[in-house]
């Protein structure tokens, strides 16, 4: 994970995730990141909150109070309009930076 | 809405953590229940949730610190920078200052003037529905007594009505002898307008009774005050007004000055009674008009209904009497002598307030084109904060932040400065031997005018490096050719500026020429005979208790 563009990353995984998933809490979408990377990524909570809070700011996500299937208060995050427009953004620069660093690692 | 979002977070932080909070116990708890399914003993699952979320202190921070870099803190941030950059120039910075606080300092002035004299209301308990009964035709204001009476007795608009002429006269106690302004009332006068006595008491309806019935005064809580040292025993005294002798029967409160913004008078008489002693004519006679009338409407009653009742009367009384032929009505604003002094003053001030506000106009175009100048100097410095990353909106915040921070402060100092010059209006009588007063203490709706202009100026010419802004093309700008400045066709901007700047200047210098030749001619115009040489003497022989046959002998005896 190029450690500079840490945060990019972590807003593309959380985008992506809410964008299979449809609606999902904080704890959804750290286990789902772990279960979809076959445990090679694994978020920490400790960023994902603020992240997820800036993102709210930024009106790409939207949030809601619901109860879990087993029975605990959760508050579930939803993609809108803007974050699915920043999702095709975020991704395509993802593919231009592995795209680049792959070119720089192939270089003989 | 997300800005709306964010200022409402930065009321409600605790709120935030609170949900933050929340979220994380929810977390938690969904994780321990996950470890138990999994097997692990509930202690053991419990430290493991608590080891894998770290310290919640610390997230809560940082999640409210995702507000931080916006709203206030992003436009205190600004304006700290803005003072920063303002301080780095300071010839900049004291020139679009002292501009900005001459333009707003005269503009505060001139409003604080029309304020006090145009829209506050008069100074008594209840001003709201009085209104000065007045002829159609402007000039003609005074109405009989006979006619007052009429008016106050059949209409069926106003809950009182009240008259009262402004005089003058010597009044005498066993030591002194002053030279007063005072009004004649009538004797609901007090009661109408609800004021209620400092001591002792006010007269009323009830002691009139006929000419010469009511021989008592009310002083006015000043004259008492100067002339009395405020002495309580002075309440039932007898005084000599032009010799004749009053009883004073109380004071009049601190705040009530009558019912004229100007003249503030010493003390009230009642109509009924004069200091000549001689008042039956002045009270039957339908041809004598000197008296204003003011009245109160009945709540629920226009201005309109109240007019039409009045002329309704006026027709009758025109039928019945010839003195009254042609007698009509109309309302107006109290407090300017009728409306003698209320025409020409308000042209006279909003003529001033266009002069003060073309002043602050050329002060703004004098700051649009410094702030355009500015703008371009620092184009270069401007282009690589937008090279490096700098949006240009963060930019443009940034110039409006430094526009407004000058104007704000060039707005606290122009009324600053203003109330200075307002106090010494304040006590400043231009003519020592008439009672007029010009109080012009400014009121919230001074400050917020203050404001209003600051803003609205700030605005106006930190708007002018708009486009500049947005047309720079950075990499153009390093290499070194500048900014291009904005071009209306064959103009620039500036010399648009530069041109309006010199034509208002232009036509203030004028206007301030023209005011300033036409009161010099006026001092100097030819009288007519020759000035030089020749006095003046004054005197009112009435105040000695003298009649007009002696003023006649007297006059005869000194033109010898």
């Amino acid at each position: 994970m190029a450690r500079n563009d840490l945060q990019g990353t972590l807003d593309l995984l959380v985008l992506k995730t809410l964008s299979q998933k449809g609606e999902l809490h904080g704890y959804g979408i750290v286990l789902h990141i772990q279960r979809a990377s076959d445990e090679l990524l694994s978020v920490e909570e400790g960023s994902l909150y603020p992240a997820l809070h800036r993102m709210q700011m930024s009106g790409w996500i939207r949030s809601e109070w619901k109860v879990t299937e087993t029975n605990h208060e959760a508050k579930y995050y939803r993609l809108t309009p803007a974050g699915q427009k920043e999702l095709q953004k975020a991704e395509k620069s993802f593919e231009q930076l592995v795209k680049g660093i792959r070119a720089i690692l192939r270089y003989a | 809405m997300s800005i709306l979002r964010r200022i409402a977070n930065t009321f409600s932080r605790s709120k935030l953590h609170l949900e933050i909070d929340a979220e994380m116990q929810s977390h938690v708890e969904m994780r321990i229940a996950d470890n138990i399914a999994a097997g692990m003993p509930p202690e053991e699952a419990r430290r493991d949730s608590l080891i894998r979320f770290g310290s919640r202190a610390v997230i809560r921070e940082r999640t409210t610190a995702a507000d931080a870099a916006t709203a206030f803190d992003a436009v205190a941030r600004d304006l700290r920078y803005a003072a920063r950059q303002l301080v780095r120039s300071p010839t900049f910075a004291i020139t679009a200052l002292v501009t900005l606080a001459l333009g707003i300092g005269a503009n505060v002035v001139v409003f604080s003037v029309l304020n006090a004299m145009l829209l506050r209301p008069l100074n008594v308990p209840q001003p709201v529905g009085l209104y000065n009964v007045v002829h159609k035709q402007g000039g003609y204001d005074n109405q009989s007594y006979p006619d007052y009476v009429d008016f106050q007795s059949k209409n069926s608009t106003f809950s009182g009505m009240a008259a009262y002429r402004v005089e003058f006269a010597g009044l005498s106690t066993k030591d002194a002898a002053y030279r007063c302004w005072y009004y004649r009332v009538s004797g609901n006068f007090f009661d109408m307008l609800s004021v209620q006595p400092a001591q002792g008491r006010l007269f009323h309806a009830s002691d009139e009774h006929g000419p010469n019935s009511a021989p008592y005064i009310v002083l006015s809580y000043d004259f008492w005050r100067r002339n009395f040292g405020s002495d309580s025993q002075v309440v039932g005294t007898t005084v000599d007004v032009n010799k004749h002798p009053f009883t004073i029967i109380g004071v009049a409160p601190q705040a009530f000055h009558g019912t004229e913004v100007f003249v503030w008078p010493d003390f009230w008489m009642p109509i009924v009674n004069s200091p000549s002693g001689d008042t039956a004519d002045y009270l039957s006679n339908r041809f004598s008009h000197n008296l204003l009338v003011l009245g109160r409407l009945k709540p629920g009653v226009t201005p309109q209904q109240a007019t039409d009742n009045l002329n309704a009367i006026a027709q009758e009384l025109a039928r019945e009497n010839r003195a009254d032929d042609g007698l009509d009505a109309r309302l107006t604003k109290p407090g300017w002598m009728g409306d003698q002094l209320g025409a020409p003053a308000r042209s006279f001030l909003a003529g001033i307030m266009l002069l003060a506000f073309l002043v602050l106009l050329a002060a703004c175009a004098n700051l649009a084109s410094l702030f355009a100048a500015r703008t371009a100097d620092r184009s270069r410095e401007l282009a690589i904060r937008m090279a490096i990353g700098s949006s240009r909106w963060n930019v443009l915040r940034q110039l409006l932040a430094e526009a407004a921070l000058i104007s704000v402060l060039g707005g606290a100092l122009g009324t600053f400065f203003s109330t200075i010059l307002l106090k010494a209006l304040t006590h400043w009588q231009p003519f020592p031997e008439f009672p007029i007063h010009v109080t012009v203490s400014p009121d919230p709706k001074v400050y917020l005018v203050a404001l209003l202009l600051s803003i609205g100026s700030g605005v106006l010419w930190g708007l002018v490096p708009v486009r500049q802004v947005w047309a720079t093309d950075s990499a153009q700008v390093m290499k070194g050719s500048g900014a291009g400045p904005i071009v209306f066709r064959r103009f620039t901007l500036r010399e648009l500026l530069l041109g309006a700047q010199i034509t208002l200047c232009t036509l203030l210098v004028t206007s301030s020429f023209v005011a300033l030749r036409g009161m010099q001619r006026s001092l100097h115009a030819p009288l007519g005979f020759q000035p030089q040489g020749v006095l003046l003497a004054e005197t009112d022989l009435h105040m000695g208790g003298h009649s007009d046959s002696c003023k006649r002998h007297l006059m005869a005896v000194w033109t010898n």
